[in-house]
């Protein structure tokens, strides 16, 4: 009777841990399959969006939808994401969030967009091998703007001041059209950010018929 | 636990009873990754990997 109990136990231990480790593989490789398929809705929604003759205002756009394209040629013609309004944990799991209060692209300000460095599909896994000089392109209705990292740094998770409209200099009146991305550091960790900055460096009028997906 | 339910597997044959258990085995691997995993995950997730930057 004992010896039943104490071996449903280690048998209920046993089974925990095997649980536990099946999780981690989950985090680490099943959680892209769930922002794939966010993408694949995001980029339909746009392209719709995107299509519809009349130009609607893209001035305010709804947490969770998405509202432009990033692509870093760096790491390849693949790498290519919807960015979604809103930087909530539910808004990262779709993919790259942008900063509500922050510029829209293209805009004076900083336009400040947040993304996982690994799970959910690690829009931002390699933005630590980005050099100054190197290009970040967004791709919005009307426009394709492309962006030349100026610089990377290693913050605090409270260092807020990275994302004002002039990094560094809260309160101080924008002059230049500049690009924020964050990701945390190191990776598997959220001790710390990495921060890549930023300029624009061309703005190109998009012909229309241009596709999201 | 498990040697109860080996013990009423409705199958006589041992590679019968082998294969059921493997099934069973999948079962519930499955269940784990497809509809427990994706929803405990997010409120799991914070300290593994988490990019913004915030105040607090």
């Amino acid at each position: 009777m004992i010896r039943g109990f104490i071996r449903g136990l280690g048998e209920l231990f046993l089974t925990f841990g095997v649980a536990v480790v099946l999780f981690a593989a989950y985090t680490l490789w099943g959680t892209g399959q769930y922002t794939e398929n966010a993408q694949a809705d995001l980029g339909e929604k746009l392209d719709r969006e995107w299509a519809r003759p009349e130009k609607v205002t893209t001035e305010k756009v709804k947490l969770g939808d998405g509202v432009a394209l990033i692509r870093i040629p760096k790491f390849g013609k693949k790498h290519r994401f919807v960015v979604v309004e809103g930087v909530g944990v539910g808004d990262l799991r779709k993919g790259p969030g942008h900063y509500p209060d922050t510029a829209m692209p293209g805009e004076l300000g900083n336009f400040v967009v947040s993304g996982h460095r690994t799970t959910y599909s690690a829009p931002f896994n390699r933005v630590g091998e980005l050099r100054a000089g190197d290009k970040i392109l967004i791709d919005t209705r009307d426009m394709q703007y492309v962006y030349k990292v100026t610089g990377l740094k290693v913050v605090r998770p409270n260092q807020v001041e990275v994302t004002e409209p002039v990094p560094f200099h809260p309160g101080r009146k924008p002059k230049e059209r500049l690009i924020t991305l964050t990701t945390c550091h190191p990776k598997y960790s959220a001790a710390q950010r990495l921060i890549v900055f930023g300029e624009l460096a061309e703005q190109t009028p998009r012909v229309t018929g241009h596709t999201a997906t | 636990m498990y040697l109860w339910i080996w013990r009423h597997l409705p199958v006589r044959h041992p590679a019968a009873k082998a294969g059921l258990s493997l099934l069973l085995v999948l079962l519930a691997v499955a269940a784990l990754w497809y509809w427990v995993f994706p929803w405990l995950q997010p409120m799991l997730n914070h300290q593994i990997d988490n990019g913004t930057i915030n105040e607090g």
